[in-house]
């Protein structure tokens, strides 16, 4: 199987050059400015073009499209459905995918997952935890307080949430604040 | 989070918006909209993305990356029914512009034609003549085609450029090459020899007569007067979504275009929109087709044409349902579409002349009460008085399409590949 590169720079088609070797897919990379499009397709027959998301080359692609069944066309659904990961391929590497009617969507979803995998969505999911941390953290220190009331006192859950909140609300701070100084102190004030 | 617009008491789904253009003279709604401040009033805040490519402009908003964008009008419609691309369901509640574009011809090919026929130097149904003894001459000697460059393959210029050809019986699928190339790229294709002529928006007409590689030989406004150019389009499921900053973007871009139309302003108009960030070319380029100078060969004073780039009168800002069915009559035409499908049905999805009523009267204008209208009846010269409300919009080949009348039309249309019998049987004609 032929995948060619339009207009991918070099740091980003050397990430999956390696990787899709591996899986007995051939790369074939043109990042020329002057490159003859139609001779290229023509010439090479690739079952699957990435291009950068902003070539100038893309409506040459349509082109070719519509002259030929036989050339890859714009994917942006996979099969029937609507695919997040065809849209991130788009935003995050900035990178859109061209496809031969045959291709199934399980391929294609494999492809772009592995291509995604490759940029920046390692770095984007650790942002992402990274983002929610405070949430999380207030969310366990909630629950240890509760857990620790109902051991401590006897109360159920909906009844230590109450005296949580009853606490927070007198002291005008935030249930949170409370439920942290409750594990670090011991005591509600 | 929802945001109140101050100022009109507002309520509106989305306020951070990112918008796509081409750069091309006539991003300048857009482009005005944001300088003027005319979308900050509205309580948006815009980020203008400039992409290189339509079918870039198509994916973002189709996937959502872009909120709306500047489209050739033919694109929404396009894809709608899925052709020349993948199928989105893109609505367009607004025209930014009407004429615009223009067909250059290389040099050598210029001097071809003007030595079979010197009124090629004006008459573009001659020039198209002479270049059909151009394509049997070239037929006999064995000699390659000519190419010819597009934009885009379901783009007005493409129609445009067929429409041209076809008017002297030149198969454009058979007789010569057409090719896809950038706006950008264009004019350096020319002067590469890659392409013997092309048809494209200005100001990339211009630039190339004036860096004397080629002469216009027809414009837009020649080919069918005030016909639609560029539409502003969002995707269906974003119209729904988002309704109320919709209906703001419309206000502010209306008013970029009523400030557009008036001839004082054209000079600013040039000046803003011929910056890095936008088209990137010197502004007496920009500025020639704006400022209403339609320059078809180096060295002669360009033509005086008032209505090169219409952005608001004559009702331009309205999305006619009839101008939908003339792209669908020549995606037929040209065999892109050959399933028959209720072409009424269609156009009536994907141009929405009831929001762009609501856009307008909130901003004091009045709109036609008609969704269709009959094109090719109005001639310029017969025109009795200048009216703002309607223009001349005459047909290069004198055509004329009744309001109902588009598969009449087509079946009169030459060298069509268009199945009338199975377009009668889903559309009934509702002609008198």
């Amino acid at each position: 199987m032929k995948v060619l590169l339009i207009d991918i720079d070099d740091s980003r088609a050397n990430k999956i050059d390696s990787i899709l070797a591996s899986a007995g897919i051939e790369l074939i990379n043109f990042n020329n400015q002057h490159a003859d499009i139609y001779h290229i397709v023509g010439e090479m027959h690739p079952e699957i073009i990435l291009v950068d998301t902003n070539s100038s080359n893309r409506d040459t692609l349509e082109h070719l499209a519509q002259l030929n069944k036989e050339y890859p066309r714009t994917v942006i659904k996979l099969g029937n459905n609507r695919s997040e990961s065809i849209n991130r391929l788009a935003a995050d590497a900035g990178i859109s995918i061209y496809a031969i009617d045959n291709i199934p969507p399980r391929l294609l979803q494999s492809l772009i997952d592995i291509t995604l995998s490759f940029f920046h969505s390692i770095d984007r999911l650790r942002a992402e935890v990274l983002a929610l941390k405070p949430e999380i953290d207030a969310r366990q220190i909630l629950n240890s307080a509760k857990k620790f009331i109902v051991d401590t006192y006897g109360l159920t859950d909906e009844q230590a949430t109450d005296l949580l909140n009853k606490n927070a609300n007198r002291q005008g701070r935030s249930i949170t604040d409370v439920a942290r100084q409750l594990m670090e102190t011991g005591a509600f004030v | 989070m929802p945001a109140i617009n101050n100022k009109n008491g507002i309520r509106l789904e989305k306020t951070d918006i990112s918008l796509g253009f081409i750069p091309l003279t006539d991003c300048a709604p857009l482009v005005i909209a944001l300088e003027k401040g005319y979308f900050r009033n509205e309580g948006l805040n815009v980020t203008l993305s400039r992409e290189a490519s339509w079918a870039g402009i198509r994916d973002k908003v189709g996937l959502g990356i872009l909120d709306g964008a500047q489209m050739l009008a033919s694109i929404p419609v396009a894809s709608r029914l899925g052709v020349g691309g993948p199928k989105i369901d893109m609505i367009s509640a607004m025209v930014l512009d009407l004429n615009g574009n223009a067909i250059t011809v290389n040099n050598d090919l210029y001097d071809h034609l003007f030595s079979i026929d010197p009124r090629s130097e004006f008459s573009p149904l001659i020039a198209a003549q002479a270049l059909q003894c151009v394509v049997e001459e070239n037929k006999r000697a064995k000699r390659p085609k000519l190419r010819f460059g597009v934009v885009y393959p379901c783009s007005t210029q493409s129609y445009e450029l067929r429409y041209w050809l076809a008017s002297a019986g030149i198969d454009p699928d058979r007789d010569i090459e057409i090719v896809v190339i950038p706006p950008s790229k264009m004019v350096t294709a020319m002067t590469d020899g890659d392409i013997h002529g092309f048809c494209v928006g200005e100001p990339w007409n211009t630039l190339a007569v004036q860096q004397q590689l080629g002469h216009v030989v027809a414009t837009k406004y020649q080919l069918w007067n005030n016909s639609p150019e560029k539409v502003f389009a969002v995707s269906e499921s974003w119209a729904n979504e988002n309704p109320a900053t919709h209906q703001a973007i419309l206000r502010a871009l209306i008013k970029a275009c009523i400030w557009l139309d008036k001839k004082e302003n054209r000079k600013t108009a040039a000046k803003m929109i011929s910056q890095a960030p936008y088209i990137a070319l010197p502004e007496e380029t920009v500025a020639l087709s704006l400022m209403g100078l339609s320059l078809k060969h180096f060295g002669q004073m360009p033509e005086k044409v008032d209505d090169f780039h219409v952005f608001h009168r004559y009702s331009a800002n309205f999305p006619w349902l009839n101008h939908a069915e003339w792209f669908i009559s020549q995606m037929y035409r040209w065999g892109q579409l050959t399933t028959p499908i209720n072409i009424e049905e269609t156009v009536a999805a994907v141009y929405k002349p009831s929001l762009f009523r609501i856009a307008a009267e909130a901003v004091g204008l009045e709109s036609p009460s008609i969704d269709r209208k009959t094109e090719g009846n109005l001639h310029e010269k017969n025109m009795l008085m200048k009216s703002l409300q309607i223009g001349p919009n005459q047909f290069l080949d004198g055509q004329v399409i009744s309001v109902g009348g588009i598969i009449k039309y087509l079946e009169q249309q030459s060298l069509s590949k268009a199945d009338i019998p199975a377009l009668r049987l889903i559309n009934v004609q509702k002609e008198a």
